[in-house]
């Protein structure tokens, strides 16, 4: 079993609270959520569907807002910056992995890599990069394909190899292998595990499978709005 | 099902609305051909009818028959007016919609000697009577029929026109004793002239024959008439009364709708009676041929349109079709046939073109009126849509126009059903080129046009020819600068492809990432793109073509016209011919000048800047080294007031300003301009002189020289205002006039007093009206006149003109609406079916203001670049085809050439209304933009 060092956590939430107004009434999709993300780690929030798992995945890659509390993301308070800076680290140090796969349909499976090197106004040869990085996902055989031509797995590999082009500090994943069937699941988590212990890349993922579970280094589990357990694996 | 299409419906609003407004327009500019069509040729009608009146003095619809009776079988006049009105009963009969607007019937002796009481010379004169005529009449002299008459003399009143009174020197209470005619005891026939009549209102169509036309009848009445028919006796064996019959008939009855009927009776009275004559063939034959032009150049300036719109349709469909892939997949997975699909949406596209039938047949009879009301491009005056009415055949046309265009609601979705939602799903990315780009369908297209536009100009002298005969224009003309600009359209998209490919590749390491993914956008989406491109293409070219075509046309309609008639106001006062005998029993003659002073007081009065004399003479003989040419045009001009006053169109002047012609005519007494054509004809160039000679005015004395001048060629040139290079012979033959422009004070002198035109430049502000007003105060007895301003007011009201600057008017402003709406919501939908792709690029980090980068960019190498691209193709095609239009439209007999015009202000409005297009679309995409909520956008995917 690894060691991880506990005091090293990439994000730290404090009381993220998330009230939504549907229908004039307010709807708390989260109610004082406090999390900890260790560096170097696979961690998967654990929930069913509407439990509110997503919604903190988007609080913690600064896609969205909490209504109230804290997110420190490597030692910064997210909720305090300006939206450009925000931009900017979603840009440069975060990667996404969404369920849709959300492989840009106009790019082919390098243009995509390429696309978000360029976002991230990467330095040096991108060339070798993108190669590199396709390879790592086993798409490299087939990086001039357009995503319609690819299977849901293969599209999603792209999908990760592009997340991981430009050395982000975290990657969130929100149900990687919601449409993928239960072998191709497992690649990708296979390839997840990979790149956590090769490149020490830092890996929060949502899914409500409960057969990933094992997988995952850390797991905090999400039920209606709250975190009800955590474990270590 | 019904249930399921209005929640479909209501989901899709503003593009159903697109939809409806697509369907309401294709019925429209459809159903207004029929109504359209009718109100043209209605007015082509009328206007031939109306040219007949103003230009022949003569009414143009007469029907009727002369006739005689044997005096032996008639009781008296009486039943000579029944047998016209039984004729005149069976024809009208049968022209049951034809109004009868008056009848006139001469009844008449053949015509018998007389002397007068008063010692005027012997003649011969018919005795006649005219049913009704004192009701039409007024007397001069007399006291008509019921004034006493000499008894002693036992003579009978009797009435006489003026021209009879002045053409056989008769006054009134004369005795005319008609010799041969005698009763039974021996006495002669003796008519007493009780009055000199004339009509009572000139404009009264009872007179078709005037009294004046009426040079050797006397007047009687019936009475009068019996008595003569049934007392007196001729010498002559055969003894008959002669009548001639005249019915007028309403010509604004006959209308094109009813004139084939009309044409088929005249020709089955004229079968059934030999006598029976009518006045109109030539007209109906003019008009029918001039209806297969009206016909075709409807349908042929209507093509463009109705394709505009038809596009504009499929477009809409194609945008709501492919937000519906995934139900129509879903439809098709769940066991829905594919016929079933497509009906409901046939259902749907059915409520949507009744809808369009209901709004489009109102906005039809609206566009009609305001394309009736076209005098110019873009410029209305409604004086003249009273003729165009509602047409029955609007209905028919309406409910064509709308299976149209359900069936291209439909084609969309018969592609989309094709594939299963598996199928769609991965599909949805591919970027395939249309087939046209794969195919090089628009080189092909362009290749075929441009080959076509070579025949036409290498057969240009026959088109012009059969353009001035009047024969039909062939529509290919017109249909191949439409497969021109469809043609040059595709290539330049096509050409614009590779040059966004070319700036793509060449800057792609450089490229910011929303740049990077903006050109792969446009790269990779040529075939949803490329359709909006090709419209907007289309749109812009088309617009801008018509606009320049129907600027060029008018324009050069009007230089021609000023060129024709040379100044506001060219008037021709009657001139008399003294003539006197001379010993040697010859005949002379002098011309009596009118008082030219009187019109100096319009140029006093601020009704005129400037007026001045033109010597005219068309019958001048010029002779050079023994060669003569007869029948030359000479012009006797005052070079600085003719300067002032006529116009001329500097483009014409090819080498010099025309002042300088004028200048060095002016410096010598006996400088002359001439045109090329006789300088060409006689051999001779500037610094040469010839002799003109003036020939005599009056029949007797046409050989005879009346004065002689010599002339030196001091410009030789082209064109000259009002002179007309060509003419057409009574055979058909074109001929070519020669001209010979000299000092007013040497033609004068040279050749005594000429009749002079009176040319006017009226003053800014001021119409004809005043000058009308003047001339009718000074009583000027006006032998002919050239109003600039009545003669392109003719112009524009002519139906041909008027029609095209209807069609292209109505073509323009749709174009405009149908391009910023389909801009529209290709952007908005366009948008709205990215916002996954927007979501994820936010989320990956790009900014707004990189979003909206991306979004511009796209802007200018699509929407913008489309555009510039059809200004392009509009300007060439403008170029390589509006001489090739103009060679139909301006017949004309000079040697003008054809100017192209184009107006900044049709430029100005296209660019305003594509600018302020853009401007809402990128206000509209911003603000969907901002609202844009990444994670809501994110979601999007996941369903």
């Amino acid at each position: 079993m690894q060691m991880y060092n506990y005091e090293e956590n990439i994000l730290i939430g404090t009381g993220i609270v998330r009230c939504f107004k549907t229908g004039g009434e307010d709807f708390y999709a989260l109610k004082g959520v406090d999390i900890k993300i260790p560096r170097g780690s696979l961690t998967i929030l654990k929930g069913r569907s509407g439990s509110g798992k997503t919604t903190l995945l988007n609080i913690l890659g600064a896609l969205d807002q909490p209504t109230k509390g804290q997110v420190i993301f490597d030692g910064e308070e997210i909720q305090e910056l300006p939206e450009s800076a925000r931009e900017a680290m979603r840009r440069n140090d975060i990667g996404f992995v969404f369920q849709s796969v959300a492989l840009i349909p106009i790019m082919n499976a390098y243009e995509n890599v390429d696309f978000a090197m360029r976002l991230a106004e990467c330095e040096g040869e991108y060339d070798d990069r993108i190669k590199h990085v396709l390879n790592i996902v086993g798409m490299g055989e087939r990086m001039q394909h357009m995503p319609g031509q690819m299977s849901g797995g293969e599209q999603q590999r792209v999908a990760i190899a592009r997340a991981i082009a430009h050395s982000p500090k975290i990657i969130f994943a929100d149900e990687p292998t919601g449409a993928l069937d239960t072998e191709t699941g497992l690649k990708v988590m296979h390839l997840f595990k990979k790149l956590v212990e090769q490149e020490g890349i830092t890996i929060v993922m949502t899914t409500h499978d409960p057969n990933l579970m094992e997988m995952g280094d850390v797991v905090y589990e999400v039920e209606d709005g709250e975190i009800v357990g955590r474990y270590e694996n | 099902m019904f249930h399921m299409i209005i929640k479909k419906i209501k989901n899709k609003l503003w593009l159903t609305l697109c939809l409806l407004l697509g369907m309401a327009f294709l019925v429209a500019v459809f159903s207004c051909q029929p109504m359209f069509k009718k109100g043209s040729l209605n007015m082509l009608l009328d206007s031939s009818f109306r040219e007949r009146v103003e230009e022949e003095n003569e009414y143009p619809t007469v029907i009727g028959r002369p006739g005689a009776y044997n005096v032996e079988g008639l009781s008296g006049v009486a039943d000579v007016v029944a047998g016209v009105d039984n004729y005149h009963k069976v024809w009208t009969e049968y022209l049951t919609n034809v109004d009868v607007l008056a009848k006139q019937t001469i009844i008449y002796f053949d015509e018998e000697s007389c002397q007068g009481s008063y010692g005027s010379k012997g003649n011969y004169l018919k005795v006649t009577y005219m049913p009704d005529m004192m009701e039409h009449t007024t007397l001069l002299k007399g006291d008509g029929y019921n004034a006493g008459v000499s008894d002693s003399q036992a003579a009978y009143p009797c009435l006489i026109s003026q021209y009879v009174m002045d053409e056989y020197g008769l006054i009134e209470g004369e005795i005319l004793n008609f010799v041969n005619w005698k009763d039974e005891k021996g006495n002669t026939l003796k008519l007493q002239i009780t009055g000199i009549f004339k009509e009572s209102d000139s404009a009264d169509l009872y007179w078709q024959m005037e009294p004046n036309d009426f040079t050797e009848h006397v007047f009687v009445d019936s009475v009068t008439f019996d008595e003569i028919m049934l007392k007196y006796r001729t010498d002559s064996t055969s003894y008959t009364v002669n009548y001639k019959h005249y019915t007028m008939l309403d010509y604004m009855d006959i209308k094109s709708s009813n004139l084939d009927d009309i044409e088929y009776y005249m020709q089955e009275f004229i079968k059934a009676d030999s006598n029976f004559f009518y006045s109109f063939q030539d007209i109906m034959d003019d008009f029918k041929s001039e209806r297969k032009t009206v016909n075709i150049i409807l349908w042929v300036l209507e093509l463009p349109i109705l394709g505009m719109v038809l596009a504009f349709i499929f477009m809409v469909s194609k945008q709501i079709v492919e937000s519906e892939r995934n139900e129509i997949a879903m439809h098709r997975s769940r066991g829905l046939s594919r016929l079933q699909v497509i009906a409901m949406y046939g259902l749907q596209a059915g409520i949507i073109a009744i809808l369009g039938l209901l709004v489009g047949l109102p906005l039809s009879y609206l566009l009609c009126k305001v394309a009736a009301g076209t005098t110019d491009f873009l410029t209305f005056s409604f004086e003249n849509i009273w003729m165009y009415t509602f047409a029955p055949e609007m209905l028919i046309y309406g409910v064509i126009a709308g299976l149209v265009g359900v069936i291209f609601v439909l084609v969309p979705v018969i592609s989309a059903t094709k594939v299963s939602i598996v199928e769609h799903k991965s599909d949805t990315s591919s970027g395939k080129k249309p087939a046209w780009e794969k195919y090089f369908v628009d080189i092909i297209i362009l290749g075929v046009s441009i080959y076509l536009l070579y025949n036409f100009n290498q057969d240009l002298e026959n088109i012009r020819a059969n353009a001035i005969a009047g024969s039909k224009m062939d529509p290919m003309i017109f249909l191949d600068s439409l497969i021109f600009i469809i043609g040059l359209g595709l290539v330049v998209l096509r050409l614009t492809h590779y040059l966004v490919k070319l700036v793509y590749k060449l800057g792609k390491k450089i490229w910011k990432p929303s740049m990077y993914a903006s050109f792969l956008q446009i790269t990779r989406t040529t075939g949803k793109q490329g359709f909006i491109s090709v419209f907007l293409i289309l749109t812009v070219s088309l617009g801008l073509f018509n606009a320049n075509t129907a600027r060029t046309i008018n324009r050069n309609n009007e230089d021609r016209i000023y060129y024709e008639n040379g100044a506001d106001i060219v008037l021709q006062e009657k001139w008399e011919n003294k003539i006197f005998f001379i010993p040697v029993r010859d005949v002379d003659y002098e011309f009596q000048e009118p008082d030219f002073n009187k019109y100096q007081q319009l140029v006093k009065d601020g009704i005129c800047d400037d007026v001045t004399r033109v010597i005219y003479d068309d019958k001048t003989t010029v002779s050079y080294s023994g060669k003569d040419i007869k029948n030359c045009m000479l012009r006797g001009i005052i070079t600085d007031e003719f300067g002032r006053i006529a116009y001329f169109k500097d483009e014409l002047n090819k080498t010099t300003h025309w002042y300088n012609h004028l200048n060095s005519m002016a410096a010598k007494q006996n400088g002359v301009v001439i045109s090329s054509n006789l300088a060409k004809e006689l051999g001779i160039s500037v610094g040469d002189s010839f002799r003109a000679s003036r020939m005599g005015a009056i029949p007797q004395k046409e050989e005879t020289v009346r004065g002689t001048m010599v002339c030196e060629v001091t410009a030789i040139v082209d064109d000259w205002p009002g002179y007309d290079r060509y003419y057409y012979d009574e055979n058909g033959d074109l001929k070519e006039n020669y001209l010979v422009v000299a000092n007013y004070a040497t033609v004068a002198k040279s050749f005594k007093i000429s009749p002079y035109q009176v040319w006017m430049k009226l003053s800014e502000g001021v119409s004809y009206e005043d000058v009308e007003d003047f001339l009718e105060n000074n009583k000027v007895d006006v032998e002919s006149i050239g109003i600039l301003d009545e003669d392109i007011s003719r112009m524009k009201n002519s139906p041909m003109i008027q029609i095209t600057n209807g069609m292209f008017t109505l073509s323009f402003v749709i174009a405009l609406i149908l391009c910023a709406i389909g801009f529209l919501i290709y952007w908005i939908s366009s948008i709205r079916q990215r916002e996954l792709l927007f979501g994820v690029y936010r989320a990956m980090g790009m900014s707004l203001k990189d979003v909206n980068g991306m979004l511009i960019n796209e802007h200018i190498f699509s929407t913008f670049l489309s555009v510039i691209a059809g200004g392009v193709v509009g300007m060439v095609s403008t170029l390589l085809f509006v001489k090739l239009f103009g060679v139909v439209y301006l017949p004309e007999k000079h040697n003008l050439d054809i100017y192209i015009y184009f107006e900044m202000g049709d430029i100005v409005k296209l660019s305003v209304v594509i600018v302020l297009m853009i401007l809402v679309c990128i206000l509209v995409l911003r603000k969907l933009l901002k609202s844009l909520n990444i994670t809501q956008a994110l979601k999007l995917g996941e369903e």
